[in-house]
């Protein structure tokens, strides 16, 4: 096991090595000029050459690259052209509500793609409409869906707001930037219950294409192994088919969907862009937004990095996690 | 069978806690279309974050709705009006020479820390403007010094006569007055910009009480304004970047009013609803194409005339603007200059320009940067389709604003056309032609250059009779006109969307994307 880790964590240093120089080769080979941009069209010649030096913009691209690398390891991102502010900050401001939309759109997933690959897997009376139904809302664009929702569940129903991430006011920040587990640990139930309903929605748009992709990969699974001679024996022998789904086969089919939920959230993780940009969820994909509309590269690099790297370590931990339940994976 | 009874039952529980969690609302009232919120709180919306709240830093459009409601200058335009209106300054005299500028200043006026406003404060100010050194710095750029003979008497001495300088001080982005207590303690190393970033300690009838980056902004009236209070006593703005989201949040009575990027395409849908009122405002933004000269197939005035004269632009405009736009007659957006003085002819004379294009095989790359209201990109689908009648073929893409300033370095790389809407800082024709037109100029993105224009200009930025500054902008303005280099085609509106029980919107052509605040009632 060890061997395993230490090859898994080396392969991991190598690529989020690549994926810097990818990075920052991008930021300088795209076509921008986000200091005109930010400084305005009738700033002197002066100004711009000095918010070019203080960016480090006029430097050799090759000692730029040095530059830039041995920043990232320092975590030093380099400063936001729009905000002014070291992009680590921004992000490090930023980050908490993508982490807690994640978190809430990931559960939400596991339990669709549970829900979806279960009756999928049986031939139940209403399984094929349910799973229909989810397959529909997941061919569906994000932007569509999460408008589709505000329209529904906001216009119409008035049940849940249609866009920022709470309104109760001096709602706690910290330890986690989570307003839901923040609230939970002061004690305030309006806050976890007003963060809750903001949530809604962003996690469902977020959601939905997961929880299909999961549940898919689940019906597979259950039917590869229901198939097998011990699910045969457990029939034959009386057990309930609940008790053979939970307690035999379930548990034998969950390795293809446990590298699948890896792979959704690194896939959720780019989706946040347009979620958060229709929801106004204050997170990393609308910084994101915010900086390409206004050609920032230095913040685009910069949360390309981190969620680049974010993508690289989960799916490291799922491959883990593997390792560890199956000892075949190992080898 | 049981498995799946068991699994609905669990999605019923979902729903239900759904619902529950709905009924959990911390508003007593469901909106309902009707104004869901206090009746003393103004709901607005921005598209995106402001950058800074640093009026000496700050030269965006989107957030003039803060920086214009805590900060105050010298000067001022009225609503509907280019005509300049006192601020802090109750009255002003300028000298024969055009050099020295004489402010009387207000009396009585504190700023939000209490501490007191006179012509030393402002001279600090104005000086911290010059320090900072950002993009509206430029504005201050002839200045020699200032003097404050006593608290209520602010002069202005210029190196050399500046003709725009009246224009400037009342721009947008114009010099504001900002607590010199407040600029001496927080100075640090930057002249207190950190500080100033996400606050505000101004003149202004509002006060910025909260500043949270990604969510929105909190004002509040400031209890000690000098001037009529303003009448909501909480402005809201929040940062919601899709205008599906804020025209249901509109409709809901979550929002008060839309200030700009509605879809004029579904502008007929709120005419019809008694709730919402569209008010189409005159505005100095110029919808503008501009060609590249540096490129072999624009390199010909004749052929950039052709060209525009293929493109049918009143029923260009007509069809993406509506009534929210009209066809521009002078070189120069709407009341900068009388349009006699730099006459434009736009035209449609297809088979002029078929003559003139006969047998050339043109393609163009049309660029557009994307906004919220989408014409942009409308016009230049629109320009296609045009074009090819003539036999053009034109590729109409989006660029982001960071290509589209990259151009000017290697301009024979860049786009043919540029689509653009443009707005002047200031109602002063130099305003236009020197950031548009000038060479190297900030808004001049493909470098076109002609020297007898930038003569023209500096010759009417240094007169100190209006008339002939006039006649050396009209000049300019021919010239651009018959180089076909940057083509104004329509002069926009700035439409504002807003529930109907609002009254008292004002708005200021030269302030775009914004209403005076402290005039709105409920």
């Amino acid at each position: 096991m060890p061997r395993y880790l230490v090859g898994r964590l080396a392969g991991v240093l190598v690529v989020v090595l690549a994926l810097v120089t990818i990075v920052f080769a991008a930021r300088t080979l795209i076509p921008s000029d986000p200091v005109r941009a930010q400084v305005g069209a009738n700033a002197s010649a002066e100004t711009v050459a000095r918010a070019r030096e203080r960016l480090g913009l006029n430097d050799p691209l090759p000692a730029q690259y040095v530059t830039y690398l041995s920043d990232a390891v320092r975590g030093n991102l380099g400063e936001s052209v729009r905000t002014g502010r070291p992009v680590q900050r921004d992000i490090r401001e930023f980050l908490p509500a993508s982490i807690e939309l994640a978190i809430a759109s990931m559960m939400l997933a596991i339990i669709g793609g549970l829900l979806i690959g279960i009756m999928g897997a049986s031939t139940g009376r209403g399984s094929g409409v349910i799973r229909t139904l989810f397959v529909a809302g997941a061919a569906a664009p994000s932007f569509l869906l999460a408008l589709v929702l505000i329209y529904v569940f906001y216009f119409r129903l008035q049940w849940l707001p249609p866009s920022g991430r709470i309104e109760v006011p001096d709602a706690p920040i910290g330890p986690t930037g989570l307003f839901v587990l923040d609230g939970l640990a002061v004690g305030r139930v309006d806050v976890v219950i007003d963060a809750l309903r903001h949530l809604i929605l962003p996690a469902v748009s977020l959601a939905l294409v997961p929880a299909v992709a999961i549940g898919r990969v689940l019906r597979s699974s259950l039917l590869e192994v229901y198939k097998s001679d011990y699910i045969r024996t457990a029939h034959a022998k009386g057990i309930s088919p609940r008790r053979v789904l939970y307690r035999h086969a379930l548990r034998n089919a969950l390795s293809a969907p446990l590298s699948m939920t890896g792979l959704q959230l690194g896939l959720l993780l780019g989706g946040v862009v347009v979620v958060e940009t229709v929801f106004a969820w204050p997170g990393i994909g609308l910084y994101m937004n915010n900086s390409i509309q206004s050609g920032d590269v230095t913040a685009i690099a910069g949360v390309t990095l981190v969620v680049g790297i974010s993508y690289v370590l989960t799916n490291m931990v799922v491959d883990v996690t593997q390792g560890l339940a199956d000892p075949r994976i190992r080898i | 069978m049981g498995i799946n009874k068991s699994l609905s039952g669990a999605m019923l529980v979902v729903l239900a806690i759904s619902m529950a969690l709905g009924a959990c609302s911390p508003t007593a009232e469901p909106s309902g279309g009707q104004s869901g919120t206090e009746d003393d709180t103004l709901n607005l919306a921005f598209f995106a974050d402001i950058s800074t709240a640093d009026p000496d830093v700050f030269y965006d459009i989107e957030g003039l709705a803060i920086t214009q409601s805590v900060y105050e200058g010298l000067v001022k335009y009225g609503p509907d009006s280019t005509e300049l209106e006192p601020a802090l300054a109750t009255s002003w005299d300028v000298s024969n020479d055009g050099l020295t500028y004489t402010f009387q200043l207000q009396d009585g006026v504190t700023f939000s820390d209490g501490t007191q406003f006179d012509s030393s404060a402002l001279k600090t100010s104005f000086k911290r403007r010059s320090a900072v050194a950002g993009g509206p710095s430029y504005m201050l750029a002839d200045v020699d010094h200032y003097e404050t003979p006593d608290p209520q008497t602010f002069v202005v001495v210029l190196e050399k006569p500046v003709s725009s300088f009246l224009d400037l001080m009342a721009s947008a982005w114009g010099p504001k007055a900002i607590s010199p207590k407040v600029l001496e303690e927080r100075a640090g190393d930057d002249h207190a910009q950190k500080y100033l970033m996400n606050r505000a300690v101004g003149t202004g009838p509002y006060v910025l009480t909260s500043f949270q980056r990604g969510t929105g902004y909190t004002l509040e009236a400031n209890p000690d304004y000098w001037s009529e209070k303003p009448f909501f006593k909480t402005v809201e703005i929040e940062i919601t970047p899709d205008i599906s989201a804020q025209t249901l949040k509109l409709r809901s009575g979550d929002l008060d009013a839309i200030l700009h990027g509605f879809p004029i395409s579904n502008l007929p849908t709120v005419e019809n609803n008694d709730d919402l009122m569209v008010e189409n405002f005159d505005s100095l933004g110029t919808t503008s194409l501009y060609l590249n000269t540096h490129k072999p197939a624009l390199s010909g005035e004749d052929v950039r005339e052709a060209v525009i004269k293929a493109m049918d632009v009143p029923s260009l405009v007509a069809d993406v603007y509506g009534d929210t736009a009209s066809i521009p007659e002078g070189a120069y957006p709407k009341g900068l200059l009388d349009p006699s003085l730099a006459p434009i002819d736009l035209s449609y004379e297809p088979e002029d320009a078929k003559s003139i294009l006969e047998g050339q095989d043109i393609t163009l790359d049309v660029v557009y940067t994307p906004d919220s209201s989408g014409v942009q990109r409308r016009l230049a689908d629109l320009i296609r389709q045009k074009l090819a009648m003539v036999g053009i073929t034109a590729k109409p893409r989006q660029a982001q604003l960071g290509e589209v300033f990259a151009y000017r370095e290697d301009v024979e790389s860049a786009a043919d056309i540029y689509v653009s809407t443009p707005t002047p800082d200031g109602a002063h024709p130099d305003t236009w032609g020197r950031i548009v037109w000038y060479t190297e100029a900030g808004l001049n993105f493909f470098n076109y250059s002609n020297s007898q224009l930038d003569a023209a200009l500096d010759r009417g930025l240094r007169e100190t009779s209006e008339d002939e500054a006039a006649e050396f902008y009209g000049a300019a303005g021919e010239m651009a006109y018959a180089d076909w280099a940057v083509v104004p085609i329509a002069h926009v509106n700035d439409v504002v969307v807003h529930r109907s029980d609002l009254e008292n919107v004002q708005h200021v052509p030269a302030y775009p994307w914004t209403l005076s605040l402290a005039s709105l009632r409920r």
